[in-house]
């Protein structure tokens, strides 16, 4: 499945790269099971702790253009955040009385992996799809999105370094976003 | 004597503005006093579900009252547009090739196709896809295919323009519009308003501008929850935001600050300092904020300072602000039906603010009220649940209850000295902006006199 050739592969950020080799991709794979079960039981300390300090995680808004919909920097992001402010949503939702995860929802992540690549510094990129079920009290919805993480490697295995995730729906349906993504 | 001590105001002494609700008058099916107390302070339920009095509501509120279309600068250069709603009905906000803001109906004069589909761009022309009706950004129809072979010579293209709105015009950036020719100068219409909404927008040199990117989601929910809420209901922060007080991002709502209406049912609120003062994240923001209050209070004396932040508030019938300690955000509740609202949700900056700053304030604003923001996301939840409590046969009977802090209203003069209109109360947690929304509800909704 993987190509070990070393020819330059496209990323996710358009840099150019070299493709991963299995045992890159069984680590990518890893983490993301890993990460699909502490988010679906929202163990979020935890999914914290699989973050690099310098983590930036963003969720843009996109704009419908004729060609298609499209994202740009420094606008506004669902999701705009650094270790500091996702501490914060984390700390949010911990509370008794944070009323929209009460009940809490229950959350099905389906991740499937479409490309894994070694950058030249070492670290790894990978893009992905995200299917997202919510079921709440009152509701039930689903996202979609392609997600495009960087990793670095460290003595613990890989850590999220960026993630940046664009919803394939533009406006969001239904009230109360409480999920990562 | 403390504020708890001091009696009611007399209702002589300061006249109900609006004026109460007379009962004899009909709202489509109904009385009047089917629906409303006459001073506002109950509200029946099925004004949130009733599918004519929501028809009534499209054709006497929003076809008639100004609608916030966008800010200001979205549209930089001649020919940049937008795309957007008033209520239902689609439209292009667009700035023409001389550089005027117009308004259109998004729909082909020919058969009623959207003749632009896309959020937002620059154009010369806007073609219908349907049969390639063509249009100008002054509106005209300047091409129809195979005109004088299918329509025949005498053909006047000058009949079909797009159907532009009666009036638009700005405020401090703010982009408005309406459908009625008979409606009142923006200005007439914003009133007391005003001025301050000019404390909000003109802090710093140079004004404000909006952030890119809107926020666009959904709530199951009647137009009018959000509007009020937004109107100056401080009463549900400590509950419904009890989880965003724990975690440090606000600090423990006082009763201090002002609850204001200005006519026309617009309204604001804040507690002293502003919204959104907490320990947690801090940003540099702060610290700005303090100097604007400085300088307010050098203006016009010291009870000025409590108007930086503005606060929370509503230009009726549907366009929200709230000016906190933190961020600025403009949104607008678009109805979608009797019982589901488009949210399109803003950050707005004072153009003056550092570039490092801004994008700071973006966001914290994301991380309270973007849709998945701390606070956005328990109204929202919050919001749906009152909707579907009012589906059924029983939950449509009954009255809400708007009665905090009757009696409490003084001129805000009284309080703050002569530069401050409206009307205001001694508390911070009346619902006061709320019976006075619904007392100017009334007044447009009513059968016109005969």
């Amino acid at each position: 499945m993987s190509d070990t050739s070393g020819a330059a592969a496209p990323t996710a950020s358009g840099e150019a790269g070299t493709s991963a080799s299995d045992e890159t991709w069984r680590q990518v794979e890893a983490f993301y099971r890993h990460e699909a079960m502490l988010l679906q039981r929202r163990r979020y300390r935890e999914w914290l702790a699989l973050m690099d300090d310098a983590i930036t995680y963003r969720v843009p808004v996109t704009t419908s253009t004729a060609d298609g919909l499209v994202t740009s920097d420094n606008t506004l992001g669902y999701y705009d955040e650094n270790r500091e402010l996702l501490n914060a949503r984390v700390a949010k939702l911990e509370s008794k009385q944070s009323w929209v995860e009460q009940p809490p929802s229950r959350l099905r992540y389906f991740v499937q992996v479409i490309e894994v690549v070694l950058q030249a510094d070492g670290g790894v990129s990978a893009l992905s799809n995200l299917l997202l079920l919510q079921h709440r009290w009152n509701m039930e919805q689903q996202f979609s999105g392609e997600r495009s993480d960087t990793f670095v490697m460290t003595a613990d295995g890989l850590r999220l370094r960026s993630r940046v995730v664009v919803l394939d729906r533009q406006a969001l349906g239904k009230q109360g976003l409480s999920v990562f993504f | 004597m403390s504020n708890a001590d001091r009696p009611p105001c007399s209702a002589t002494a300061h006249p109900l503005q609006p004026p109460p609700i007379p009962i004899d008058a009909r709202i489509g099916a109904f009385q009047a006093q089917d629906l409303m107390q006459p001073d506002g302070s109950a509200v029946d339920r099925r004004l949130f579900v009733d599918e004519g009095i929501y028809r009534l509501e499209l054709e006497r509120i929003f076809a008639r009252c100004w609608l916030y279309l966008g800010h200001e600068s979205a549209l930089p250069e001649n020919g940049s547009f937008l795309t957007t709603t008033m209520a239902e009905d689609p439209v292009i906000v667009v700035r023409d090739k001389s550089g005027t803001l117009r308004a259109f109906l998004n729909s082909c004069s020919h058969r009623g196709a959207q003749v632009c589909r896309v959020d937002a761009g620059v154009a010369t022309t806007f073609r219908c896809p349907y049969h390639a009706w063509t249009f100008s950004t002054e509106g005209e129809l300047v091409n129809v295919p195979r005109l004088a072979a299918v329509y025949g010579e005498g053909f006047d293209k000058s009949r079909y323009g797009l159907r532009e709105v009666a009036r638009l015009d700005t405020f401090g950036g703010m982009m408005f519009a309406t459908w009625d020719p008979q409606a009142p100068s923006l200005r007439e219409y914003l009133g007391d308003m005003a001025f301050y909404l000019d404390l909000m927008l003109n802090r710093m040199e140079g004004g404000t501008e909006v952030i890119g990117g809107v926020h666009k989601w959904t709530i199951d929910v009647n137009w009018k929850i959000p509007s009020e809420n937004f109107a100056g209901d401080h009463y549900h922060v400590p509950s419904t935001h009890a989880s965003g007080v724990a975690m440090g991002f606000r600090s423990p709502l006082s009763n201090n600050g002002y609850c204001i209406q200005t006519g026309n049912g617009h309204s604001i609120g804040s507690e002293k300092g502003g919204a959104q003062q907490g320990t947690a994240v801090p940003t540099a923001y702060h610290g700005f904020m303090e100097e604007m209050r400085r300088q307010l209070a050098a203006k016009h004396g010291p009870s000025a300072e409590a108007f930086v932040p503005i606060g929370v508030g509503t230009i009726f019938p549907n366009m929200s602000f709230l000016d906190s300690a933190r961020f600025r955000s403009f949104r607008v509740w678009h109805p979608r039906g009797v019982d589901k609202i488009e949210v399109h949700s803003w950050c707005v900056v004072d153009r003056a603010l550092p570039a490092h700053l801004k994008a700071e304030v973006r966001k914290q604003y994301s991380l309270a009220f973007g849709p998945g923001g701390i606070f956005e996301q328990d109204d929202g939840d919050i919001w749906q649940s009152v909707q579907d409590a009012l589906r059924g046969h029983i939950g449509r009977q009954g009255r809400f209850v708007y009665e905090m802090g009757l009696g409490r209203e003084a001129p805000t003069s009284e309080r703050y000295g002569s530069p401050f209109p409206g009307s205001s109360s001694d508390i911070l947690m009346t619902e006061a902006n709320q019976r006075a929304f619904y007392r100017h509800y009334a007044g447009l909704m009513m059968e016109p006199r005969r």
